[in-house]
């Protein structure tokens, strides 16, 4: 009999890469589409990793789903990154162990490139810049295949990595998924900001505040007025401090170069922090840009309703965003946006290249342009605290 | 009672004893003419006895023994001896011999070194560089000599590394027997050592994240012989008793083979069944000149030789303490060529042979290895 489902893969390193960035929790829900895989983790209801591994990972995909008439068993190369093709749940699913997979895909070496402790707490600085060198593992292991496959409903997902002379097989066995098992909601109609930028910028912002441990992270972004978007962390032990991106008011050219380097963040940072945004900052040569945007946003688009004042601040547990560092790390760039209940949602767009190793923040940036393969897409989603305590504060704060 | 002999491959022999280190710390050595051989019998987990040609690491122009019984035993903590042997790597020249301080026996190893940086001039008699790193790491009770050479500028200098050692009496050793096995249903051939460690590390780590998988375990009946014993405390009874239970709830690998070339490590937990399965791995031929034809094809390994590679029948199936595993695949820093003979359902036994051979005899190390009941 036909499986139900059967994807081989020649490089087990772009599914690790992808599925690390969720490996926060030990389960994760499968839902088999006719598009791709779409693997979520999820933690206390209130925090949402989304996995997609899309059907262009796969150099074979073949989705038999036998009730309907969905049967893609082409892979004509049908690039739709749409995350959001997933919402039939006539589409099989089912709970598996994300740490046996992961473990499973590190099975022969590719654990020497991904050594950043697996508690989400990579540095910025430890960036992997050696690990596209052509003696390393992935380069010399180009032959390895990866087979994923699930028979039929209820039968165990099965993991085949083959490599000269060896042969792993890992059957993982397959869960209901819990009855009210359902995605947190990001009302797409009722976005209220939506802010891109390089990935980079808010690990490093992540990572900043995580030095002073905090427990919130409040978001506070606004259209009109300084601090124009800006991250703090509260609730540590130690006082309340603040990342804020703002507009680089002198040399807009340099501003945007420094962006590439590690170092030259914090310190592109901080001096803005000393200039004071005067009115006539827009007849400065940064025309093209929107008026009023943080210099290293791409877009910033922040409208929020009119009950809620110009300001838009949320607050969530810093511990769960900073669940998605690793997400942070290997992406390139990342969208964030709200929407109208205060849903935080941080897509990570993660480019693959040939070797399976996320070009994004390995490779420097002139040489990355020319070396684009697979872009894949990560999503998290926070739900907000909702404090009366912060409510309140937050009065006092817009009043200032 | 006199040993005395030049170290000639200091690194082989370091290697050797961090190999044998993690196994267990204390070593029966036994010096004769022609070899040396270790023995490690822990209380429990894997037993290792390991016969080196002296010429593997020692020079045999210089070797000298003296002995009424043609060898000395000695027992030595290996761990001692592998830290000792570590200011011997790189070192023009080391020697070995047997030596009393009071009453104490000591292997006195005496190293020359040459090979100072500039910034340690003003080393002499005292701690300090290199040796100062050995010194913190040696237990209290190895002495360490540290004569500087005063003449600065050839910054040679003389480390002698005492070990303490307990010499047993051939009586004590006369109990302890290598264990006997039955004829091997499967023997082949491992593949690198370093890869199927780092596999067994990692099923080994999946067994154990899933700790509601912890199911009590017992060892299989003994394999004839195969049974722990101490060299001094019970006198070299051979220990009769079994081997002490195993209860811990240490991950428990399956470690399958047939004769067909392949080669299967599995684990099962409550979440996933895994399993590598090496393939084209080798089935050496046994000598046939060392029995009669027809013994020779009704040996188990050559009737499962001959069983229909179906693969389902023929197989020979052992399993091991994941931990312990790995502390036996460390030998495979040696590089050795390894063969394990399976003995279904009762023990392994690994053959490693290290790379170099001599002319007379092989450098090769024995791993005994029981086999967990379900």
């Amino acid at each position: 009999m036909e499986p139900l489902f059967a994807g081989v893969s020649n490089n087990a390193h772009h599914l690790y890469t992808l599925l690390s960035c969720i490996g926060f929790a030990s389960k994760a829900t499968v839902q088999i589409t006719p598009g791709g895989l779409r693997f979520s983790a999820e933690e206390a209801r209130v925090m949402q990793g989304l996995a997609f591994l899309d059907k262009s990972l796969f150099t074979s995909y073949t989705f038999n789903n036998p009730p309907t008439e969905n049967t893609h068993p082409d892979q004509n190369g049908d690039d739709d990154d749409d995350n959001n093709s997933s919402d039939n749940s006539n589409w099989p699913h089912f709970v598996v162990s994300l740490s046996a997979i992961l473990e499973t895909l590190k099975i022969f070496g590719l654990n020497e490139l991904s050594e950043s402790d697996p508690s989400g707490n990579t540095r910025p600085q430890q960036n992997n810049t050696a690990s596209s060198s052509a003696f390393n593992t992935p380069a010399l292991l180009l032959d390895r295949t990866c087979t994923l496959q699930y028979a039929q409903h209820g039968a165990p997902l099965s993991i085949t990595l083959t490599e000269a002379g060896v042969v792993t097989t890992c059957e993982l066995n397959t869960y209901e998924p819990e009855e009210d098992y359902a995605d947190i909601p990001l009302q797409r109609e009722a976005i209220i900001m939506k802010i891109i930028m390089r990935s980079t910028w808010l690990h490093n912002a992540i990572a900043e505040l995580d030095s002073s441990t905090p427990t919130i992270l409040k978001l506070s972004a606004c259209a009109t007025r300084e601090p124009y978007f800006a991250l703090s962390g509260a609730g540590g032990p130690f006082s309340e401090s603040t990342v804020e991106f703002s507009i680089d008011t002198h040399n807009e050219v340099t501003g945007g170069a420094t962006g590439q380097s590690q170092g030259g963040q914090q310190q592109s940072q901080t001096q803005a922090h000393h200039k004071i945004l005067t009115d006539d900052g827009s007849s400065r040569p940064r025309a093209t840009r929107a008026k009023l945007a943080p210099t290293v946003t791409e877009t910033f688009l922040v409208s929020p309703p009119s009950a809620m004042g110009e300001r838009i601040q949320q607050s969530y547990r810093f511990a769960l965003v900073r669940k998605a560092a690793r997400a942070m790390a290997v992406a390139n760039k990342v969208s964030i946006r709200g929407d109208r209940q205060g849903v935080l949602s941080l897509q990570f767009m993660i480019e693959l290249d040939e070797q399976g190793v996320a070009v994004g923040r390995s490779v420097g940036a002139g040489v990355k342009t020319a070396a684009v393969g697979t872009v894949c897409f990560v999503d998290f989603r926070f739900v907000p605290l909702l404090d009366e305590e912060d409510a309140e504060e937050d009065v006092l704060m817009a009043g200032e | 009672m006199r040993f005395r002999t030049q170290l000639v491959n200091p690194l082989t022999f370091s290697k050797l004893t961090a190999s044998l280190a993690s196994l267990g710390k204390v070593c029966w050595m036994r010096l004769e003419y022609d070899v040396i051989r270790f023995t490690i019998i822990p209380d429990q987990g894997t037993q290792v006895w390991a016969q080196i040609p002296i010429d593997a690491i020692f020079d045999e122009t210089t070797y000298e023994l003296e002995s009424n019984s043609d060898a000395i035993n000695i027992e030595i903590n290996v761990s001692v001896l592998h830290r000792a042997l570590r200011s011997a790597v790189g070192s023009t020249s080391a020697q070995f011999r047997l030596t009393k301080k009071g009453k104490t026996p000591l292997l006195a190893l005496t190293v020359l070194s040459a090979q100072f940086t500039p910034g340690n001039m003003t080393l002499s008699t005292t701690d300090g560089g290199p040796v100062a790193e050995d010194a913190q790491q040696l237990p209290p009770t190895a002495n360490r000599d540290v004569v500087g050479d005063m003449g600065a500028r050839e910054r040679e200098v003389w480390i002698t590394q005492e070990v303490p050692i307990k010499i047993l009496h051939e009586a004590v050793v006369d109990g302890l027997h290598e264990p006997h096995c039955p004829d091997p249903d499967v023997h082949i051939i491992l593949p690198s050592l370093q890869q199927l460690k780092s596999v067994s590390d990692r099923f080994t780590k999946l067994a154990a994240s899933d700790s509601k998988n912890t199911r009590p375990s017992v060892l299989a009946p003994e394999a004839p012989g195969l049974s722990a014993a101490s060299f001094s405390e019970n006198g070299g009874s051979g220990g009769s008793g079994g081997t002490a239970l195993s209860t811990n709830s240490s991950p428990k690998l399956e470690l399958s083979a047939n004769m067909h070339g392949k080669l299967k490590l599995s684990i099962v937990t409550d979440e996933l069944r895994l399993s590598s399965v090496w393939s084209g791995l080798v089935n050496p031929e046994l000598d046939p000149a060392q029995m009669s034809q027809t013994a020779y094809s009704q040996l188990p390994s050559e009737r499962n030789r001959a069983a229909k590679d179906d693969g389902e029948s023929g197989w020979a199936t052992v399993r091991i303490d994941g931990r312990d595993w790995g502390r036996v695949l460390s030998v495979g820093r040696l590089s050795p060529k390894v063969v394990a003979c399976f003995i279904n359902e009762m023990a392994l036994v690994l053959y490693v042979y290290l790379p170099g051979r001599r002319n007379r005899e092989d450098s090769c190390l024995t791993y005994y290895i029981n086999s967990f009941a379900l």
